[in-house]
């Protein structure tokens, strides 16, 4: 009997040795889990260039993607948490993400709010476009955005800055791992340059090829690798393309030999097919931010290859059919 | 990923302005089926925006409240246009409502484009997210409502007339221009029209509010759990919810006529 008792109390503490070690070992994992630094970006594009500078030291979230239209995203109960969790987080800014700064003001975060610590004014030393100049006196009527086109981050040395950035306010909030940040700014700086030296090369042939865009949204792209933007089928930003303003951009698409009409894939392709046959420009796919679970979209370097491989393919489709023609 | 308790503080106000909304809306929404006007709500709230852009318009960078007021006036202005037409029979009037939502919404197109300025911004601006209400919002709209509601009590018009059916417009139109600057067009449109008709499928019409009552917040509270269980939009899924009710009850009822058909045919 007094041995049977031993084994038992043995048996107890063996198994209460193994209940310890488990609960330890979880304490441990959340604890290394907790040590990351948690980034909450808009966009896949930011939140790639954030796991760049920081490696394995940051836990990024993106909450939109290449196929959802970044103005509106619908909120979901999740997106709150993951602001209140939030160390660093990465706005587009520009009056662009909007529902972004509500969730930000909702999740009652102070370390994120807005000139707080981990507010990261994304596109400093960025030079935006089509800033209006007000004139005193005169009307307002015509100004296209208040702030500027707030679309910026597919130019590479726009994304070049993008990474200055959040490796600055990573370093501030870190400082321990400064140097750790800093290396990595410099190793994406060098895959970005790689890459676009590549395609640059690919693209040169094409340089001054003419297209129209559905939104204002591949300005800053099209000025980097030097497509001509004619104009774009909405009238204004976000109003629906009306007729008049489709039959007078085509009269002037087809004055100015316009090869390409670039969109993105939540635009209305109607639209543009329709456009496309007045034209025959070709209509032309291309995404404004990257989509992680397609792997030929999945950061922002395959972004930026992907579109201009996919307008490389079109324009000499177009050269194609002229021949055969 | 979450856990419930993390999120329910945080939801607690999108949560409380909801039941308000199910209360007050609910209630107009038994009215407007009264006078067999389905779509006046839609129009309304239509008008309202229309009025908010015209703000924009003006005033270039208006202030919330100026938003509302533009909102409001807009939808009296409506109000009293759609009012104006209650005795004539139901076909010209529901007519006469569509017209009148086909007017604004295109207006209100046309306000936009002559903004001259990314019109996502002013979109945004304009319809609400619940998610996104917050405390204050949910006592400033709670006031307006309660005012209403006290208003409703005291003037129970014994016959309709161009006054009262004045008196239903203008103070649907305030309720609606602030709802929908909270909530959204849809999930306003839907807690006006689902309830009521999904009541009016299974329960005798003595019972329609407090039946229509008991669905909306049914709905609600399933569609608040759903939201935050499976981290869906929460408008959409408590519309959906809501929907699922009245498909529900279509299926009962088609089945009672059915029975009823049949037992026709056998007497």
């Amino acid at each position: 009997m007094g041995k049977q008792k031993k084994i038992i109390s043995l048996a107890k503490i063996v198994l209460l040795n193994q209940v310890l070690l488990f609960l330890l070992s979880i304490t441990e994992k959340s604890s290394a889990e907790a040590k990351k630094i948690k980034v909450v970006s808009p966009i896949c594009t930011f939140a790639d260039i954030a796991k760049n500078i920081g490696g394995d030291r940051v836990d990024v979230i993106n909450l939109s993607d290449g196929l959802n239209d970044p103005h509106f995203v619908e909120p979901r109960p999740s997106m709150i948490i993951h602001m209140r969790n939030a160390e660093v987080v990465i706005p587009i800014g520009l009056r662009l993400d909007l529902w972004f700064f509500s969730l930000i003001e909702k999740s009652a975060n102070p370390k994120i709010f807005e000139g707080s610590s981990g507010f990261i004014r994304t596109y400093e030393g960025v030079r935006i476009l089509e800033v209006p100049e007000y004139k005193f006196g005169q009307p307002r009527i015509g100004d296209i955005h208040p702030e500027g086109n707030p679309h910026y981050w597919l130019p590479p040395d726009n994304a070049k800055a993008i990474a200055m950035n959040i490796a600055k306010k990573l370093s501030e909030l870190y400082p321990e791992d400064k140097e750790f940040f800093i290396k990595n700014t410099e190793i994406f700086t060098k895959k970005i340059d790689e890459a676009v030296e590549d395609l640059k090369r690919e693209f040169s042939r094409f340089e001054g090829v003419k297209a129209v865009q559905y939104h204002k949204t591949f300005t800053y792209f099209a000025d980097f690798f030097k497509i001509k933007i004619v104009g774009e089928m909405e009238p204004y930003p976000g109003i629906p393309p009306t007729p008049s303003h489709i039959s007078q951009l085509a009269e002037k698409m087809k004055k100015e030999g316009v090869e390409l009409i670039i969109y993105e894939p939540f635009r209305n392709k109607k639209d543009v097919e329709k456009l496309s046959k007045i034209t025959s420009a070709i209509p032309t796919q291309i995404y404004a931010d990257c989509v992680p679970q397609i792997n030929e979209l999945k950061d922002y370097i395959s972004l930026i290859r992907y579109n201009i491989r996919k307008i490389i393919l079109n324009i000499e489709e177009r050269e194609n059919n002229k021949k055969e023609k | 990923m979450y856990e419930i308790k993390d999120i329910f503080p945080l939801i607690l106000p999108a949560f409380f302005i909801s039941l308000s909304l199910v209360l007050i809306h609910v209630y107009f929404g038994t009215k407007i089926f009264e006078r067999g006007v389905i779509f006046a709500d839609i129009a309304i709230a239509q008008s309202a925006f229309l009025g908010s852009s015209i703000a924009f318009l003006i005033f270039h960078d208006p202030s919330k409240e100026l938003t509302y007021l533009f909102g409001v006036l807009s939808s009296i202005f409506f109000g009293i246009l759609i009012s104006s037409q209650m005795e004539r029979e139901v076909v010209f009037k529901e007519g006469f409502v569509g017209v009148i939502y086909a007017l604004t919404s295109s207006l209100s197109v046309i306000v936009l484009s002559k903004l001259g300025r990314e019109s996502e911004h002013i979109r945004y601006m304009l319809a609400g997210n619940i998610l996104f209400v917050s405390w204050e919002d949910v006592i400033r709209a709670d006031l307006i409502y309660f005012v209403i509601g006290i208003l409703h009590i005291i003037f129970k018009p014994k016959r309709r007339s161009f006054v009262s059916e004045f008196f239903f417009f203008s103070t649907f139109g305030l309720v609606v221009s602030s709802s929908v600057s909270l909530a959204g067009v849809l999930l306003v449109f839907s807690y006006l029209i689902v309830p009521v008709l999904t009541s009016k499928l299974l329960f005798s019409s003595r019972y329609t509010l407090l039946t229509s009552y008991l669905i909306a917040l049914i709905s609600t509270l399933i569609g608040f759990v759903l939201s935050v269980a499976k981290d869906l939009p929460t408008s959409p899924t408590i519309i959906s919810v809501c929907i699922l009710f009245f498909f529900v009850a279509l299926f009962i009822d088609s089945i009672k006529n059915l029975k009823k058909k049949n037992q026709e045919l056998n007497s």
